[in-house]
C-alpha cells in the first residue's frame, strides 16, 4: 500500500467496528454478476430464477394450467415505460405469490424494478415471442416462466435466440462436494458449449470452420456462473470479469461448498486454433505454443484467484475449440505442481463428431475429457 | 687459615720500547729485602712499570665493578677492558715485549712470563721447573695453591686491596661491605672462604633474580587481585555483562542500519522503477485512448449528422420545425452548408470547429496490440507496486525493529555508564579489557612466577642459611683474628698518627643481598681522637671524617695489620706504593717513610720487599724511604703515651726502622732515567735531574762519597749469586750499614 | 477551452454512464445528479485501473460541477446521442443555474452498442455501469426531494477536504483520494485481503451513505 495522507489515516480512524459490521453486511448485497452485458443477462437471469423457484414453492409446485409469464430484460427502463403502457410492480422480487401468469414482465437486470405490459397478455409460449415483437423486444434476452411445468425458457439473443429449458429445482440449495462440482461444469458442457446444438452459440459462422465467436469466454462464465446459482443460490456465486490477473473468473462460496473444503476458484479459458478475422478466409490461425502460454496464464490465475479468495480448491476450466482433442502435457504438470485442477472440455463443431468421440471412448472403455460419470 | 703473600724478587721487562734506550735494553730488577724505589720524571713510565707488575701478577682480569668494592656483585673476575694499556704505549704495539715476574710465595717460587701485548701467560716456571701448561688458568691454579687464597677472586682482591696502594687504590677500611669479605678471605679456612663466597653468591644473585622476577609477578599479582576483588564484588559480572549485552546490542543494531540502507536503496530502486513503469504505461494508455478515439469517429454523427439530426425534420423536406417556414430552399441550404463543412447556425468553418477527425485510421488490430501493452505494463506495474509495498513493509519492519535496538544500545549504554561510574579505574581497565585467556593465562603466569618465586625465596635462604652456618662456622676464628688485627693496627697507627688512633669491632647488620636475612657481620671500624682536642676518641665511618693525610695513613696501617695478620708463618709480604704526583707533607713523607721501611724490615726468610714509585719533585720521599732522614721524635700528647711500658716491642722495632746503607741504594733503586726512553725533558734536563736524584738517593751522603757510590756499579750479579744468603732485612740492613 | 485529445473517449464515458444510468432504472439524470456521478465515477476510476476523461477538471460551487462535462453533454444531446428534457433557468442564492434531465437516446444506445464491439470500451463500460448500480444502490427513493437523495456523496473524502474554489482533478491516480479510501475500506471488510474492485465500489459507496448518515446525525442532535 502507498503510504496514507492524514485524511485517509482520518478517515481509516473514522472506521469504527459497527461501521465495519454495516459494511460487511452490506458487502452480501454487492450483486454477484458484473455489470457486463454476459453478467447482466445472468444477473436478470438469477432473478427471474429465483423468482420463479419462489412462486413454485409457494404453491407448492407446478399449477396445472397456469399461464406462461414472460421476462424481458430491459435496457432503458425509464424509456420502456415512457413509450409503452405499463403499470409498475414495486417490490416484484420480494413478493414471489404476487401473480405473473399471462403477464409481460420488463424488469432491470437485478428485478429493482419491474412493470407489467398492461395491455398484453400471453397464453401461451409461442405467444411470448409475438409479444416480443408486438413491444419491440425481440431483441432482448428474456425468459418464459412456465409456472405449469416448473421451468425456465432461457433467450439469450432475442427471439432468434437459441432458448434453453432450465427445470426448477425446488430441494433446497445443495452443498457441492468437489466431485458434485465437477459433475455440475460437466453437465453445464454438455448443456451449453459441447455441441453446436447446445445452447450458447459458440462458433462464428460454420461450426466446422471452428472459428470460436470472441466473447466465448464470458459467455461461457456468465452462463456457467448462472447454472451454478440454480444448484447453489444467487448469493453463493459471483462472476468477474477484467480482474487484474484474468478475465474470466467464476467462484463458488463455501458456504455452498461440503464443509471444510472452502470456496472455489474456476478460472475459464477457452482454447482456440483460428481466431476470427474480417477476411475473405473468416480467420487467423492461433499457434499451439500462444494456447500453451495461454493455458498456463490460467493456472496461475487459478492459484492468484484461489489465494485471493483464501480458498483452497482452484480450478482450470478449458473449453477446448482447437482443431484436436489432446491434452496440453506441460499445462497439465504445470497444473498438476500447483495443485490446480485442470479440466478440459471438448467442443465438437457437429453431433457426429461428438457422437464418434463418445462411441470411441465408450468402446475404449474410457471417459472424454473433463467427464464426470453423471450417475456417480 | 692465614695466606702466603706474594712476593716480587726479581722483574724482567724486555723488548718494551718504553724501557729500552741507547744503553739499556730493558729492566731486570731484583727485588731484595727491603724498600725498592722506582724513580723517574713524569711521562719514563713509573705508573706503566707498577702496571707491569700489576698484570704480571694478576693477568688480564679485572672484578666486574671494582668501583663499587669487594662483594658488591658476585666473587668474579671479567676481563680487564683496558687490555691495550700496554700495547698503546710504544710504537710498535709491544711486539715481542714480554715481562717476567719472580715471585716468593714463602718458600715456594714461581716465576710467570707474559706478553705485555696480549697480556698471556708464556712461561710458567714453579720452583725453577717449567710447568708443562703455560695458560692463564694454570697460573691461576698455582697462585691459589701457593697463596693459600681460596680463588683466584681472592687472590686478586688480597693483591687489589692489600697489597697495591695504587692511585685509583679501594680502600678498604672504609668500606664496611668490601672489609668483610676481606676478612673472609684472608681470615676464613680456606674452604670455609670459598663455601662463603659461593653461598653468599648465591643468596646475592638468588635475591637479584628474585627482585627481578617478583617486579613483574607483582604487578600482575595486583592486578589479578584487583580483578578478582572486582570480580567479587559483582561488579565485574554487572559490567562485563552490560558491555556484552551493549556490544551485542550495537552489533545488532549495526545488522539492523545496514539492512535499512539495503533496503532502503532495494526500495527506492524499485520505486524508480515503478515511476517508471507508471509512465510507460500512462504514455501506452494515452495512445490507447487515441486509438480509441479513432474508433469512436464512426460512433459519433460528423457535423452534417448532428446538423442533420438538429434540423431533422428540415432535413427531410419537412420544413424548418421553429419558424414553420416549408419551402424546399431550406432544405437546399441546410445541404449546402453541409457540403462546405460550414456550421448552418454560425457559419464556422471546419478550422473553427470542434477537431475530433482525425486523418488517421483506427484499427483494430492496432488497438489490440496497444490493449496487449497496457496490460502486461499494467501487470508489471501492478508487480512492481506489490514489491514497492512488500520492500516498504520489509523497510517499516526494518526501522521498527531498529527503534528496539537503537533503545537497547542506549539502555546498556546507561546501564555501563552507571556502572563505570562505580568502578575504580583500574578495575575498569581489567574488566573491560576483558579477555579471558588472557585472564587465565595471567593467572597461569602468576601461579608459576609465584611458585618460582616461592623456590627462589627458599634458595635464598638456603643459601643464606648455609652462609650462616659458615660464618657461624668461622666466628670464633674470626674474632681472634680481628683482635690480632685491631692491636696491630693500633700499634701500627700510633706509629703514623699524631691523633690516638684505633679499631674497635662492631656488626654491621645488612642484608647480603637487597632483601633477605640481616646478618651481623663484625666489622672494625677507626675510632680517632680528634688532632685538636684530647678525650676519648671517636668513631670515624668515613673517609670524609678525617683528613686526606689521616685517610691514607689509616688505610696503608690498615692494610699492613691485615697481612701481618693474615701471613701465614713463612710468608714473606710486599706492598707496592704508587706516591701521588702532588707534593706531600714532608712531615708525612719522612713518617710514612720510617713505616715502609719498618714493612720492609720485616719478613721471613728472604724479608719483605716494599716497592715505591716517586717522581723527583716529592724530595723528601726517596730519602725517607731509603732512612736517609728520620722523622723527628715525637712529643708525648697522650695520657696513655705515658705508660712507655705497654708499648709492645715491635712499636719500638718500627720506630727505629732500619736505614738501607748507601751503597745498597742503587740496587733498590729502578731508576728510569737511566732505564726509559727518555723523554723531551729528561733530553734536556738530563744532568740536572740526575743530580736531583742522586742528591735524593744521597742525601745522607757527602758530596765526594756521593760521587763514589754514583760511580759504582750495581751489585746485581753478587745478588743474583747468592740468593740463598740469609738476609733479614734488619739484618741486611744492618750489615750494609756496618761496613 | 483547451483542446481536448481525447473528447469523443470523454464523451463514450458520458454515453456509457447514461447507459448504466438506463440499465440500473435511474434515468433519466438530473443536472446535478449527472455530475455528481461524473464525479464519482472519476473518483472510483482507479480502483478499475482506468483512466479519467481528458478535461474532466471539477470546479465547484454548486456542488461538483464539471464545465467540460456540461458541454459534452449538450453537445451530445444536439448530436442525437442524449436527451434533455425538462430544460428550465433558475434563479437562486448562488446566482443563475439551469436544470435539465438527461438520458440515452435511441440513438445513443446504438451508439454504446457500437462501441461495445471493442472489448476496451467494454471494460469501461463495466466499471460505469457498475458505479451507476452502485449509486442507485444508495439513492433515497423515500427522500422527500430529489435534491437530497444523492446528498451521501458530499461525504466523499476528496470532495470534503478539497480546497473550496479549488479544482478537483483526478487524473492523478496514486493522489486519488477517494480510490485510497475505497481500497482501504474494502481492505478492511475484507480483513486484509481484496474483496474485488467490484465490492469496493459498491461498499465505498455504501460508505458514503453511512458517513452521510451519521453526519446528520450528528448535525441534528
Amino acid at each position: 500500500m502507498p503510504e496514507a495522507p492524514s485524511e485517509l489515516n482520518a478517515l481509516v480512524t473514522s472506521l469504527d467496528a459497527a461501521l465495519i459490521d454495516a459494511l460487511r453486511a452490506d458487502l452480501a448485497e454487492v450483486p454477484g454478476m458484473p455489470t457486463s452485458n454476459e453478467g447482466l443477462e445472468a444477473e436478470f437471469f438469477a432473478h427471474v430464477y429465483q423468482y420463479a423457484r419462489s412462486w413454485l414453492k409457494e404453491r407448492d409446485g407446478p399449477v396445472e394450467g397456469e399461464k406462461p409469464a414472460l421476462f424481458v430484460l430491459s435496457r432503458a427502463i425509464q424509456q420502456d415505460v415512457e413509450r409503452l403502457t405499463t403499470k409498475p410492480r414495486p417490490y416484484f422480487a420480494v413478493l414471489p405469490d404476487a401473480g405473473c401468469g399471462g403477464q409481460v414482465l420488463i424488469a432491470t437486470p437485478d428485478f429493482s424494478q419491474v412493470v407489467q405490459l398492461e395491455d398484453t397478455t400471453i397464453e401461451s409460449v409461442e405467444a411470448a415471442a409475438v409479444a416480443l415483437e408486438d413491444v419491440g423486444f425481440q431483441g432482448c434476452a428474456h425468459v418464459v416462466f412456465r409456472p405449469d411445468r416448473g421451468e425456465l425458457i432461457l433467450v439469450a439473443g432475442g427471439i432468434s435466440g437459441a432458448p434453453r429449458r432450465v427445470p426448477i429445482t425446488l430441494a433446497p440449495p445443495i452443498r457441492l462436494t468437489q466431485l458434485e462440482l465437477e459433475k455440475q461444469i460437466w453437465e453445464f458442457h454438455t448443456d451449453f458449449t459441447q455441441t453446436p446444438s447446445s445452447y450458447l452459440h459458440c462458433w462464428r459462422g460454420k461450426a466446422s470452420d471452428r472459428v470460436p465467436i470472441e466473447e466465448l469466454e464470458r459467455q461461457i462464465s456468465g452462463m456457467l456462473a448462472f447454472w451454478l446459482v440454480t444448484i447453489v443460490g444467487r448469493e453463493h456465486v459471483s462472476m468477474e470479469h477484467y480482474t487484474t490477473h484474468g478475465r474470466v473468473d467464476v467462484a463458488v462460496f463455501s458456504a455452498a461448498m461440503a464443509p471444510g473444503l472452502g470456496p472455489s476458484a474456476i478460472e475459464l479459458k477457452v482454447l482456440r486454433s483460428r481466431q476470427w478475422r474480417s477476411t475473405a478466409k473468416g480467420w487467423d490461425a492461433v499457434t499451439d505454443d500462444k494456447m500453451l502460454e495461454h493455458a498456463k496464464d490460467g493456472v496461475q490465475q487459478a492459484v492468484d484467484y484461489r489465494a485471493k479468495l483464501k480458498g483452497n480448491i482452484a480450478y482450470l476450466c478449458c473449453f477446448d475449440a482447437r482443431l484436436i482433442d489432446e491434452d496440453q502435457i506441460e499445462v497439465v504438470q504445470l497444473a498438476a505442481n500447483k495443485k490446480v485442477e485442470l479440466r478440459r472440455y471438448y467442443m465438437y463443431d457437429s453431433q457426429p463428431a461428438y457422437r464418434a468421440a463418445r462411441a470411441k471412448a465408450d468402446e475404449a472403455g474410457e471417459l472424454l475429457s473433463g467427464e464426470v460419470l453423471l450417475t456417480g | 687459615m692465614s695466606i702466603t703473600f706474594p712476593v716480587l724478587r726479581r722483574l724482567t721487562v724486555e723488548g718494551y720500547e718504553l724501557f729500552q734506550n741507547s744503553t739499556s735494553r730493558g729492566i731486570d730488577h731484583k727485588f731484595t729485602a727491603g724498600v725498592h724505589v722506582i724513580a723517574g720524571i713524569n711521562g719514563l713510565g713509573k705508573t706503566t712499570l707498577l702496571n707491569v707488575i700489576y698484570r704480571l701478577m694478576l693477568g688480564p682480569l679485572d672484578m666486574s665493578k671494582e668501583d663499587n668494592g669487594l662483594s658488591s656483585t658476585q666473587h668474579k673476575l671479567s676481563d680487564w677492558r683496558n687490555k691495550k694499556y700496554f700495547r698503546a704505549r710504544v710504537r710498535d704495539e709491544a711486539r715481542g715485549a714480554r715481562a717476567t715476574a719472580e715471585l716468593n710465595f714463602g718458600h715456594r717460587k714461581l716465576a710467570v712470563t707474559r706478553s705485555l701485548r696480549s697480556l698471556e701467560v708464556e712461561r710458567l716456571e714453579l720452583d725453577g721447573k717449567q710447568e708443562p701448561v703455560s695458560t692463564q688458568e694454570r697460573y691461576e691454579e698455582l697462585v691459589c695453591e701457593l697463596s693459600g687464597a681460596s680463588s683466584y677472586f681472592d687472590y686478586f682482591a688480597i693483591l687489589r686491596f692489600l697489597v697495591f696502594f695504587l692511585e685509583d687504590r679501594a680502600e678498604l677500611i672504609w668500606d664496611r661491605r668490601s672489609q668483610f669479605d676481606m676478612f673472609r678471605l684472608l681470615f676464613y679456612d680456606r674452604d670455609a672462604a670459598r663455601a662463603a663466597a659461593e653461598e653468599y653468591d648465591t643468596a646475592q644473585r638468588v635475591d637479584s633474580l628474585y627482585r627481578n622476577e617478583r617486579v613483574p609477578i607483582r604487578r600482575a599479582r595486583l592486578e589479578l587481585d584487583a580483578y578478582d576483588a572486582a570480580e567479587n564484588s559483582g561488579l565485574a559480572v554487572e559490567l562485563r555483562a552490560a558491555r556484552a549485552a551493549l556490544m551485542a546490542a550495537q552489533a545488532q543494531d549495526e545488522d539492523h542500519a545496514d539492512a535499512i540502507i539495503q533496503a532502503r536503496q532495494t526500495l527506492d530502486g524499485r520505486r524508480l522503477r515503478r515511476e517508471k513503469a507508471r509512465l510507460d504505461l500512462e504514455e501506452v494508455r494515452v495512445a490507447y485512448e487515441e486509438e480509441q478515439q479513432l474508433f469512436y469517429q464512426h460512433v459519433f454523427p460528423d457535423l452534417a449528422g448532428t446538423a442533420a439530426h438538429v434540423f431533422l425534420s428540415l432535413a427531410t423536406g419537412g420544413g424548418c420545425l421553429v419558424c414553420g417556414n416549408a419551402s424546399a430552399a431550406a432544405g437546399e441550404r441546410l445541404k449546402a452548408y453541409a457540403d462546405r463543412h460550414q456550421c448552418p447556425i454560425c457559419e464556422s468553418h471546419r478550422e473553427q470547429q470542434e477537431n475530433v477527425v482525425s486523418p488517421a485510421e483506427f484499427s483494430e488490430k492496432r488497438l489490440a496490440k496497444i490493449a496487449d501493452q497496457v496490460e502486461l505494463l499494467r501487470a508489471s506495474l501492478h508487480e512492481l507496486d506489490h514489491e514497492v509495498a512488500r520492500e516498504n513493509a520489509a523497510l517499516i519492519e526494518l526501522v521498527v525493529a531498529r527503534e528496539s535496538t537503537v533503545a537497547d544500545v542506549e539502555r546498556y549504554q546507561r546501564l555501563l555508564n552507571d556502572l563505570q561510574r562505580q568502578a575504580t579505574s583500574e578495575i575498569l581497565d581489567i574488566v573491560l579489557a576483558d579477555d579471558e585467556e588472557q585472564i587465565a593465562f595471567k593467572r597461569h603466569y602468576v601461579e608459576i612466577g609465584e611458585r618460582r618465586l616461592d623456590s627462589l625465596l627458599a634458595d635464598r635462604t638456603a643459601a643464606e642459611t648455609r652462609y650462616l652456618a659458615i660464618k657461624a662456622d668461622q666466628e670464633k676464628l674470626l674474632a681472634d683474628r680481628l683482635r690480632q688485627a685491631k692491636d696491630r693496627f693500633a700499634r701500627i697507627a700510633r706509629h703514623l698518627l699524631a691523633e690516638e688512633c684505633t679499631l674497635r669491632e662492631i656488626t654491621d647488620t645488612r642484608r647480603i643481598g637487597q632483601e633477605g636475612q640481616l646478618i651481623d657481620f663484625p666489622i672494625l671500624e677507626v675510632m680517632m681522637s680528634s688532632g685538636v682536642f684530647t678525650g676519648s676518641p671517636s668513631a670515624r665511618e668515613d673517609a670524609a671524617s678525617v683528613s686526606e693525610s689521616q685517610r691514607e695513613f689509616i688505610d696503608l696501617a690498615f692494610r699492613m695489620a691485615l697481612i701481618e695478620t693474615a701471613a701465614a708463618a713463612d710468608s714473606d709480604a710486599m706492598m707496592v706504593l704508587e706516591t701521588p704526583e702532588a707534593s706531600l707533607d714532608s712531615l708525612f713523607v719522612t713518617e710514612a717513610g720510617a713505616l715502609f721501611r719498618g714493612f720492609a724490615g720485616k719478613g721471613g726468610a728472604d724479608g719483605n720487599v716494599f716497592i715505591a714509585s716517586t717522581n723527583l719533585n716529592n724530595e723528601g720521599m726517596i730519602p725517607a724511604l731509603f732512612g736517609a732522614t728520620t722523622p723527628p721524635d715525637r712529643e708525648q700528647t697522650r695520657e696513655s703515651d705515658a705508660d712507655a711500658l705497654t708499648v709492645d716491642r715491635e712499636v719500638a722495632r718500627e720506630t727505629a726502622a732500619p736505614v738501607l746503607a748507601p751503597e745498597d741504594r742503587k740496587a733498590h733503586l729502578i731508576n728510569l732515567l737511566s732505564l726509559s726512553a727518555p723523554n723531551a725533558a729528561l733530553r734536556q734536563h738530563r744532568e740536572f735531574y740526575e743530580k736531583k736524584l742522586w742528591d735524593a738517593v744521597f742525601d745522607d751522603v757527602d758530596e765526594a762519597a756521593r760521587a763514589e757510590l754514583i760511580a759504582t756499579p750495581v751489585r746485581s750479579e753478587a745478588d743474583a749469586e747468592e740468593p740463598e744468603t740469609p738476609e733479614g732485612s734488619a739484618g741486611s740492613a744492618e750489615a750494609s750499614e756496618t761496613p | 477551452m483547451t483542446e481536448r485529445r481525447t473528447l469523443l473517449s470523454a464523451r463514450m464515458w458520458l454515453l456509457t454512464l447514461l447507459d448504466g444510468a438506463e440499465r440500473t432504472g435511474i434515468a433519466p439524470l438530473s443536472v446535478r445528479r449527472l455530475h455528481r456521478l461524473v464525479y464519482l465515477a472519476n473518483a472510483m476510476a482507479p480502483v478499475y485501473d482506468l483512466l479519467t476523461p481528458d478535461g474532466y477538471l471539477l470546479k465547484f460551487k454548486r456542488g461538483p460541477f464539471f464545465p467540460a462535462v456540461q458541454w459534452d453533454i449538450d453537445r451530445l444531446s444536439v448530436q442525437g446521442l442524449a436527451t434533455v428534457s425538462g430544460a428550465s433557468r433558475k434563479k437562486d442564492d448562488l446566482g443563475w443555474w439551469f436544470e435539465a434531465d438527461y438520458s440515452l437516446s435511441a440513438m445513443g444506445m446504438k451508439a454504446v452498442d457500437h462501441a461495445m464491439q471493442l472489448e476496451a470500451i467494454g471494460e469501461k463500460a463495466a466499471f460505469l455501469r457498475e458505479v451507476a448500480r452502485a449509486f442507485s444502490a444508495i439513492l433515497r427513493q423515500e427522500a422527500s426531494s430529489e435534491a437530497t437523495a444523492d446528498d451521501a456523496l458530499l461525504a466523499d473524502v476528496t470532495f470534503k477536504h478539497a480546497d473550496a474554489g479549488g479544482p478537483i482533478d483526478f487524473k492523478v491516480a496514486s493522489e486519488n483520494l477517494s480510490a485510497l479510501a475505497a481500497t482501504t475500506i474494502g481492505n478492511t471488510v475484507g480483513e486484509g485481503s481484496s474483496v474485488g474492485r467490484r465490492a469496493e465500489v459498491h461498499l465505498y459507496f455504501r460508505y458514503l451513505e453511512q458517513a452521510w448518515d451519521r453526519q446528520q446525525g450528528a448535525a441534528v442532535a
